[in-house]
């Protein structure tokens, strides 16, 4: 187990550096320069210009570059930002657990959802409550998300407000005024109304990930009730519930781990959308700032981490996957 | 964003219905018979009608509405979905269903040209590391993988930005979109190609003296057209959501052109601001939801049409 894990760590490295690699040559390539903001200064004569570039090494041939990024983000050095001057890494720290506790939320609402829809779906298969799913999950899977989170603005924010004066739930932020807190510093501020800023933007980004999960619970539910320990426990004269929830059930979960750590690229691009829409401070709002300002050190940083936490999570992924089905062998 | 691998049913086209009496002396070709089987696909061709005629309305409708689409009447600001204004006004007292048509244009025009982009790139690059296999597969895929581990709106957002100078010109939203795109078809494309490479019909080229290029193009590409089709329909869908999330986010194209996504981002400012303000988000993302579901079901049909083994996947 542990030499499993190990070597699919050392399996990873290779691909970040890949990863690190293209993003970089991507900053290179582009028409605004990563420097560019640093040069923004309308009094900085040419002379100065160049002295900055030098600083920081902007002139220093590309290969370089990259190894020196390389060696700084091994010692959790990420650069800072040209605009504020703070460390990208205090500045991702700074953002991150917002992101999290809206993804965490999102797969609390996603697997809620979305398992007792794919085993409804898979028992009454070609029912027209199946139908009815599925049609649904197609609507889910096409559905634009920061749309999806307007209309439910105008739907419990917006028209309580204009009809009744006053609003089902927060649209912007994590907390009210008077009540912050800071995840970063373990502060949850007044918890209760966190999560009620919490629903809806934890909803709009669960609900793509629900119609995915659901046809994926159904899929894998009709899979494992054909199987011949399912017909031997219907042999036996157990109820089709106990069928279903102790022999079903649990074996058709397994592949729902995988599914969760692929998911983790869409989830993060989800985030983004959902906190624009919400104003919720997190890393993809953070992102989304520092494009508008041109700030490249942190949108590399981003980029990187984002990566790191994919990467990581497709890892997570299978060896849970292998600690949660004993059918599978470690080489 | 959406995953391609999800089916309408699990049935087979056509299960449980009497089977018809074909004419088995005639003989029907392949695309006959995938066309055939497409047409019993109801909800494909509903979908597929639908979409026909939202193109039409698109690029036919503005024509025959009087009024201009980027005429402020500031006088009509947020109307009521009425007479002459079908979807009421937006926040200039423009007229939002002349708007819609008109960004139609716009969102469709960009989702199938950034298809067009994906499906070179991706097939391209799936052909090669499927084709050639050893190295090149290696470094290719591995290249994907790179891509596709950084979640793609961030790396569109960071290309768009950086283009704030030069100008957000269809040009670069389209390219962007299709140059961001392409790993998931190239992984199709791959598997799919590394499948026929071991054929027997290859196999004969080979020895009958192809060359490489000429078994990519005879022998190979007709054999992937089917799944090209099919990546190529749901990665419209993609292209329209992409495209409508970027112009949300204000990476989109600039004003005064507007896309249902720019629609929406407009709108988005100004929700609160009157009691018929809400229609200005209402109606775009409709739109996109139509169009959207339309080319994932038409996608769906597709895919059992080319390949009815391939229902339970």
């Amino acid at each position: 187990m542990t030499k499993y894990i190990v070597r699919r760590i050392l399996q990873a490295i290779p691909l970040l550096l890949v990863i690190s690699f293209v993003l970089f040559a991507i900053l290179q390539v582009l028409p605004e320069k990563p420097w560019d903001l640093l040069l923004r200064n309308p009094r900085m004569t040419a002379a100065d210009r160049a002295r900055l570039l030098d600083y920081y090494g902007f002139n220093r041939p590309f290969l370089t570059q990259y190894l020196t990024y390389m060696r700084n983000l091994l010692h959790f050095d990420l650069g800072f930002s040209y605009f504020s001057h703070q460390s990208t890494v205090s500045l991702i720290a700074e953002r991150l657990p917002n992101t999290v506790l809206l993804m965490g939320t999102s797969y609390i609402f996603t697997l809620l959802i979305a398992i007792p829809i794919g085993i409804v779906a898979a028992v009454k298969q070609y029912s027209k409550l199946d139908n009815f799913l599925t049609t649904g999950a197609f609507i889910g899977i096409s559905l634009p998300q920061f749309w999806f989170g307007l209309m439910l603005i105008i739907l419990l924010s917006v028209l309580p407000y204009q009809h009744l004066g006053f609003r089902l739930f927060p649209t912007d932020g994590m907390w009210d005024s008077g009540h912050e807190g800071n995840l970063a510093h373990l502060n949850l501020g007044d918890p209760i109304n966190l999560a009620w800023h919490l629903v809806l933007p934890g909803i709009v980004l669960a609900v793509q990930s629900i119609a995915q999960y659901g046809r994926f619970v159904r899929s894998s539910m009709l899979d494992v009730l054909s199987q011949d320990y399912i017909r031997t426990a219907r042999a036996k004269g157990l109820s089709q519930l106990r069928v279903v929830v102790r022999h079903g059930f649990r074996n058709s979960l397994l592949p729902l781990i995988t599914l969760m750590g692929l998911d983790v690229p869409q989830l993060f691009a989800g985030a983004l959308i959902t906190e624009q829409v919400f104003t919720w401070p997190g890393m993809g709002r953070l992102f989304w700032e520092s494009a508008g300002k041109g700030d490249y050190q942190v949108l590399l940083g981003i980029m990187i981490i984002l990566a790191i936490l994919v990467v990581l999570g497709n890892l997570i992924a299978d060896v849970a996957y292998g600690w949660a089905d004993p059918r599978i062998q470690y080489r | 964003m959406i995953n391609p691998t999800l089916e309408q049913s699990e049935l087979p086209p056509g299960a449980g219905q009497r089977v018809p009496d074909y004419d088995l002396t005639r003989e029907i070709g392949y695309y006959q018979l995938v066309w055939r089987r497409l047409l019993r696909h109801r909800l494909a061709v509903i979908s597929g009608g639908v979409l026909v005629l939202l193109a039409v309305a698109c690029y036919l409708g503005p024509l025959l509405l009087p009024m201009r689409w980027d005429e402020p009447d500031l006088f009509n600001r947020y109307a009521a979905p009425s007479f002459p204004h079908v979807m009421g006004t937006d926040d200039l007292g423009r007229d939002l269903f002349k708007r819609i048509l008109e960004g139609g244009q716009v969102s469709l025009a960009v989702g199938v040209l950034a298809m067009l982009v994906t499906i070179i790139l991706g097939g391209l690059i799936g052909a090669l590391a499927g084709y050639f296999g050893r190295l090149a597969d290696n470094s290719l895929m591995r290249f994907t993988d790179a891509v596709l581990a950084i979640p793609q709106i961030f790396i569109l957002i960071l290309i768009i930005a950086s283009f704030r100078q030069a100008g957000h010109t269809p040009a670069v939203i389209i390219l962007a979109i299709g140059v961001t795109s392409w790993p998931y078809t190239a992984r199709i494309i791959r598997s799919v190609v590394l499948s026929i490479r071991e054929k027997e019909f290859v196999e004969a080229a080979r020895a009958t003296g192809s060359g490489n290029l000429k078994i990519l193009v005879r022998h190979v590409l007709p054999n992937v057209l089917g799944p090209i089709m099919v990546a190529a329909t749901l990665t419209i869908g993609f292209a329209i959501i992409l495209e409508s999330a970027l112009s949300f986010l204000g990476y989109g194209l600039g004003p005064p052109i507007a896309s249902w996504g720019g629609m929406l981002f407009n709108a988005n400012a100004f929700i609160y601001d009157a009691p018929y303000a809400p229609f200005a988000a209402l109606f775009p993302g409709l739109m996109i939801l139509i169009a959207v579901l339309c080319v994932n079901f038409v996608g769906d049909g597709l895919r059992d049409a080319f390949d009815p083994r391939s229902f339970e996947r």
